[in-house]
């Protein structure tokens, strides 16, 4: 049986993008017989979902307000 | 279009879109400043080629395909410095597996609580930001761009120039390194 090393690889790889049919049936295998690697795949859905809004959010990080005006201040002066 | 009326349209767009570039600059560099470095490479660049500019697509997409350009070129030049070293296997693995084993230290403990909610809460928000800051720089911004990226792993791997093989390592390190932070910093003290 793989390792919970390798289920955890196997596991980010699904999430970016898909694993072979012998893959999908190890770590199949492994989460129904491991509590902690359980635990893991639904902690590790819930980071996807929470990174995937929060890397979508639009509004601006801390500072960037004020960084964006003096920004464009900086360019005018810069294209005359 | 003479060089000042020129000049005048070139400064309504820094104006009206240098906010929103710095934003998009910011999530796919990873850092404010250098992101403010690109956009005002942009509009300098803009500003020698806006002749070329007349009649064709909309400002905005036209600013945004020479940004865009220049975060590839960004992305390119600090291509040396993303691949996962062989020795760095053995260092990182070690905090969290012994023999493929969890370690008792690293080892996932239970989440109670409805994590519906999580994002609209301000203190997890500034705790997911501060485990986001404690990642290597060039890991934080693999996993930005797994997430902005539409066109799915190849385009980022060619963006980012490394392997998927060491695409994968990457994601799996900052998963494992990201778990373990928002663990011990808000689902145990809740």
């Amino acid at each position: 049986m793989i390792s919970c090393r390798k289920a955890t690889l196997l596991i980010e790889k699904r999430d970016a993008g898909g694993l072979t049919l012998a893959e999908n049936f190890s770590l199949g295998i492994h989460t129904i017989m491991c509590e902690a690697c359980k635990r893991y795949e639904r902690q590790s859905q819930l980071l996807e979902t929470l990174l995937e809004r929060h890397t979508a959010v639009s509004a601006p990080l801390p500072g960037e307000n004020a960084a964006a005006d003096f920004l464009v201040q900086t360019i005018l002066k810069k294209i005359g | 279009m003479n060089d000042k009326d020129n000049r005048h349209e070139l400064s309504s767009w820094v104006r009206l879109y240098t906010r929103d570039m710095l934003a998009w600059a910011r999530r796919r560099t990873g850092d404010l400043h250098s992101a403010e470095d690109l956009v005002q490479e942009t509009f300098l660049a803009a500003a020698e080629k806006i002749d070329s500019f007349k009649g064709g697509s909309q400002p905005k997409t036209w600013l945004y395909g020479i940004l865009n350009n220049k975060i590839a070129e960004f992305y390119r030049q600090r291509a040396a410095h993303r691949t996962v070293q062989p020795e760095d296997d053995e260092t990182f693995d070690r905090m969290f597996f012994d023999a493929g084993h969890w370690t008792a230290e690293a080892i996932p403990g239970e989440w109670g609580g409805e994590p519906e909610h999580l994002l609209d809460n301000d203190d997890f928000n500034r705790v997911l930001r501060e485990c986001l800051d404690r990642l290597p720089r060039h890991w934080h911004l693999c996993m930005t761009m797994k997430y902005l990226e539409g066109d799915g792993t190849k385009k980022v791997c060619q963006d980012l120039g490394i392997s998927t093989t060491n695409y994968w390592q990457i994601l799996h390190r900052t998963k494992l390194q990201l778990r373990q932070c928002l663990e011990l910093h808000w689902f145990t003290k809740q």
